[in-house]
């Protein structure tokens, strides 16, 4: 039935002249994304696991940091190998990310060893510079080669999150956070264009999504995430006082750039009723969004995965709005006060622009058409 | 399993059988992407649920300031007022409404709110689990009332965190003082009747199955992961007398579980619940037997136990993958 389905949908893209050659072969899901999460959950712990017998089987890794970082590109290889020749067996697939897991933590305490970081001391900033930026390089160069999904999502986390570190280092803290919305935004909204690339554009999109909500709730978590920074590595934040505010303002800019978008595809003139409509909504959620970041950050995550019919982005933005509102009320630079008040009128205003929709809506499609 | 149209046509596109530029039109054909009455409904229920969540959100923020400018009662006057503006909505809008069903909701926290501010000025001494208790009863007849399924969530995670409070209190229930298992098993019985209620309202037909699927993954995900650590408690556990009911209670709710969702409602989440439950205990229970009963050797132990990870997950994956095939067919 499913085949018949798949050949069903084929015929009738074909009747529209949408697709060329002869119809694909049949292929199953590869798994739906719980499936996907309990793989990933138990490879995260086969691959603990392979690493504890490793480092209690062989003394000499303990010792030699050349020769645990020699083992870690081995398995890394290793695992590299498993995933292209096995490409369909579920079996290999989890071997090869427990194999590639434990690889990499070699290579991680090989380069740990390597920089002398258990020793501590004076060069302690630009060795953890260095760490980062090998980190990048060794998940950017697995997640072009290990084509599996899964494995393409754990790259894609460590090694954007190593990159996101290296901006920081680099000055542009508070502003990452809207660097990676905008990647975020620019990945997922070239999905169908870059559709040549599917797997990786997802696998890329998704983590980004990861990266830029794990950025917002540890921002938001752990007060004066600047004066961390600030502390432990002497990262002066950028735009001092102001430059939270302009991040979160600029984050909006992007939420506002995603509806143009969209209005865009929808073939809606920004001047339109409706175009204006949804700008000046847009607009009003980025200014909220001054100072609650994570509702700007969830709207686009909601947008783009509602836009593209992609529930699991849907959901992940939902559960961002919700997990922001959790963590706001423990942000300690603003008054529960000035929070309250912002967070009501908000939700007032939301639900008086839901009512005067339900009003114009239908004036505004006569007015359109 | 099978994938859905926006799957099938982004793989389709990555092999070249459709050319980007026609995938958006594709996409269009196939109803994978939006239309204009969708976005339509979509921004209306967008714009209720977070317009809602940010005021009430704002209520409670601005209660919790405990602003000393206010006299108390004006406190009590703007909470009860909101309570009573939200409960006019709930008349005007009517219960049919999922807008009337959003504002009884609202109300049902507000009364929390009140709850909250009668314990802040009077100083009454009441336990914080006696809050949540008593705010859970207060709105249990609303919830009968909206019929409304987030309402029945909110009671009962208002019941679960006074359950927990009261634990934290008093260290244990009815005076037995028992460990964390004891509150693991409140928590489990509760929650895994809740379960039992719902599966049962969806097979009476009360409710459509359809729409309220993540419901019965939320409370199956709890009830699941909560008699998992019962199971992984017995494993550990040194008594046998203590330790039995919980891996016999594992037992029977993987065998419940596969039963119903298997048999009788298929649904490859719980499944997949079941099978990352099973990937857990047995590898503690293997755990347990090579380190403490066989005193094996670390390094092979650990070796054991991770490939021994890696055969259960990836049996489990490829089960699963097939009953979402059949549940397809």
């Amino acid at each position: 039935m499913t085949i018949n389905y798949q050949t069903a949908l084929w015929q009738r893209l074909s009747e529209h002249n949408l697709v060329t050659g002869e119809e694909p072969e049949f292929t199953e899901d590869s798994a739906p994304w719980y499936v996907r999460t309990m793989l990933g959950i138990a490879g995260w712990v086969s691959a603990i696991f392979l690493l504890s017998a490793l480092f209690s089987g062989i003394a000499m890794i303990v010792d030699s940091a050349l020769v645990a970082g020699v083992l870690g590109v081995i398995a890394c290889l290793l695992a590299i190998v498993i995933y292209r020749m096995a490409k369909q067996s579920d079996f290999l697939a989890q071997f090869g990310f427990a194999i590639s897991l434990a690889g990499q933590g070699l290579l991680v305490f090989s380069m740990l060893k390597g920089l002398q970081l258990f020793e501590g001391g004076e060069a302690f900033i630009s060795q953890v510079r260095l760490l980062a930026l090998m980190l990048a390089v060794l998940q950017i160069i697995l997640f072009t080669t290990i084509p599996n999904f899964l494995h393409r999502i754990w790259s894609g986390i460590i090694g954007i999150g190593a990159i996101t570190f290296l901006l920081i280092q680099l000055g542009l803290y508070p502003f990452t956070i809207t660097i990676l919305l905008a990647a975020v935004a620019i990945v997922w909204l070239q999905e169908f264009k870059w559709a040549k690339y599917s797997s990786m554009v997802q696998a890329l999109g998704y983590s980004l999504v990861f990266v830029c909500f794990a950025h917002l709730i540890t921002d938001n978590h752990v007060l004066g995430f600047s004066q961390f920074w600030q502390e432990t590595f002497s990262v002066t934040p950028l735009g001092g006082a102001w430059g939270s505010s302009l991040a979160a303002f600029l984050s909006g800019g992007v939420l506002i750039a995603v509806v143009g978008v969209m209005l865009q595809r929808m073939q809606l003139e920004p001047m339109s009723g409706k175009g204006v409509a949804a700008l000046s909504l847009a607009l009003l959620i980025a200014i909220i969004g001054i100072r609650t970041p994570g509702i700007t950050i969830g709207l686009v995550f909601v947008l783009l995965g509602y836009a593209h019919g992609n529930k699991v982005l849907l959901g992940i933005g939902l559960v961002t709005l919700v997990v922001f509102l959790s963590q706001f009320y423990y942000q300690l630079n603003f008054t529960l006060l000035q929070k309250s008040l912002v967070l009501f009128f908000s939700g007032i205003a939301l639900l008086v622009i839901r009512h005067l929709m339900g009003v114009f809506w239908s004036q505004l499609e006569s007015n359109d058409a | 399993m099978r994938k859905n149209n926006r799957l099938i046509l982004l793989e389709w596109a990555e092999q070249s059988r459709i050319d980007g530029s026609k995938l958006p039109q594709a996409l269009r054909l196939t109803d994978s992407i939006p239309s204009g009455a969708d976005w339509r409904y979509f921004l209306d229920k967008l714009l209720l649920a977070l317009g809602a969540l940010l005021a009430v959100s704002g209520v409670i923020f601005f209660f919790a300031y405990n602003w000393d400018e206010i006299g108390r009662f004006s406190r009590f006057a703007l909470v009860q007022g909101l309570i009573v503006l939200t409960l006019a909505a709930v008349w005007a809008l009517g219960l049919e409404k999922i807008t009337g069903k959003v504002a009884l909701l609202a109300a049902g926290v507000l009364v929390g709110v009140l709850l909250a501010l009668v314990g802040q000025t009077y100083q009454t001494g009441a336990d914080t689990f006696e809050l949540f208790a008593v705010w859970c009863v207060l709105i249990i007849p609303w919830a009968f009332l909206s019929r409304f399924d987030l309402m029945w969530l909110f009671c009962l995670l208002l019941l679960n965190i006074a359950i927990i409070l009261y634990y934290k209190t008093f260290g244990g229930f009815f005076s037995v003082a028992l460990g964390a298992e004891q509150l693991l098993w409140v928590l489990f019985v509760i929650n895994t009747s809740a379960l039992l209620v719902w599966e049962w309202l969806v097979q009476s037909g009360t409710s459509s199955r359809r729409s309220v699927r993540w419901m019965t993954r939320l409370l199956a995900t709890v009830s699941g992961g909560l008699i998992t650590a019962l199971a992984i408690f017995a494993v550990w556990g040194d008594e046998l007398f203590n330790s039995l009911p919980g891996l016999v209670g594992w037992i029977v709710w993987m065998l419940i579980a596969y039963h119903w969702y298997r048999k009788v409602e298929l649904d490859v989440y719980v499944l997949a619940i079941g099978v990352l439950s099973t990937v857990a205990v047995s590898n503690v229970t293997l755990s347990r037997l090579l380190f403490d009963s066989l005193s094996f050797n670390g390094s092979f132990g650990f070796l054991l136990i991770s490939l021994s990870v890696i055969v259960v997950s990836a049996m489990g994956a490829v089960w699963l993958k097939r009953l979402g095939s059949e549940g397809q067919s």
